[in-house]
């Protein structure tokens, strides 16, 4: 249920974005944050790979520059899955701080791991 | 016949006893009312007060309006209004100074407003990828709210045209 959720989004956005039809380079990931008006920037963060955050309307994906290289891709997938999955514009904090440490479980995280996922190895998926 | 409320009658007799001294001219002119109707008023206990009526006679007796009072809420524990974990004190201090600095270089309120929703909720980022489920030690939770401010705030405020010095953040 949730699988086809997503598929049907990253068919959405593979309309919009042609390089997601393929595993997309380093530089097509940075031309689709580019025309979804999304800074990347990079910085240490303590405990984490990336953010996904919100401020003044404007999206940022922090990168933790402490984190492996070859992990960035797929964070920037995963944390664009939440802002194409999980986020209502209607509710524009609500979805962002739900979670807690204290959380164990939280099917959003499968469902942007699966985006992630579909996206970097499409094959597994067709 | 007079006034059939008690706290009326209590008022009436409270406000006849302070004007004593003074003439109908003198009470009128600190009231703001007409001397015919403080002359009215002394030489008879009315039936009713009108509510203008009460309201300048407890001014002039220096006691508050009941109607524009604010009744104080119960008090409540301050942990029970708190639904996210307490952040660490050396966070909530950089969070405050920070904050300081956003105004002091000319962010609006609700850019402030929105920089402090941002930081102080930042322990239960749900958008994150973490790298492993321990919660942070105060010295990395401290860098988190700096990578915060850093990555989304001041730039974004820059750009506004706000003059933050980014080198707190570091």
């Amino acid at each position: 249920m949730r699988h086809s959720h997503v598929e049907r989004v990253l068919a959405e956005k593979r309309e919009q974005h042609p390089e997601l039809r393929t595993r997309p380079s380093w530089s097509a990931i940075e031309r689709v944050l580019q025309r979804e008006g999304i800074t990347l920037r990079r910085c240490p963060i303590p405990g984490h790979f990336g953010l996904l955050l919100q401020y003044r309307g404007r999206w940022t994906i922090a990168l933790n520059t402490l984190a492996p290289v070859a992990r960035n891709l797929y964070v920037v997938l995963h944390e664009l899955a939440h802002l194409w999955l999980h986020h209502s514009p209607a509710a524009q904090w609500e979805p962002l701080f739900t979670m807690g440490y204290d959380v164990g479980h939280d099917a959003r995280e499968d469902d942007a791991d699966t985006f992630a996922s579909m996206v970097l190895n499409p094959e597994c998926w067709s | 016949m007079g006034l059939k409320r008690p706290e009326d009658r209590a008022l009436y007799a409270r406000w006849v006893k302070a004007i004593a001294p003074f003439t109908d001219g003198e009470v009128a002119e600190r009231m703001g009312m007409s001397e015919r109707g403080i002359a009215k008023l002394r030489a008879e206990e009315p039936t009713r007060l009108e509510n203008r009526t009460r309201k300048l006679m407890r001014q002039l007796l220096g006691e508050p309006d009941p109607a524009t009072m604010v009744r104080e809420r119960p008090a409540i524990p301050y942990a029970a209004t708190k639904s996210q974990p307490v952040l660490p004190e050396s966070v909530r201090i950089w969070i405050q100074e920070f904050l300081l600095r956003l105004t002091k270089a000319g962010a609006t309120e609700d850019e402030v407003d929105e920089a402090r929703l941002l930081l102080t909720r930042s322990d239960v980022l749900s958008y994150a990828s973490r790298m492993h489920d321990e919660p942070l030690g105060e010295k990395e939770r401290l860098q988190l709210v700096k990578a915060i401010a850093a990555a989304a705030i001041i730039p974004t405020l820059r750009k506004a045209g706000r003059k933050v010095d980014a080198s707190f953040a570091r």
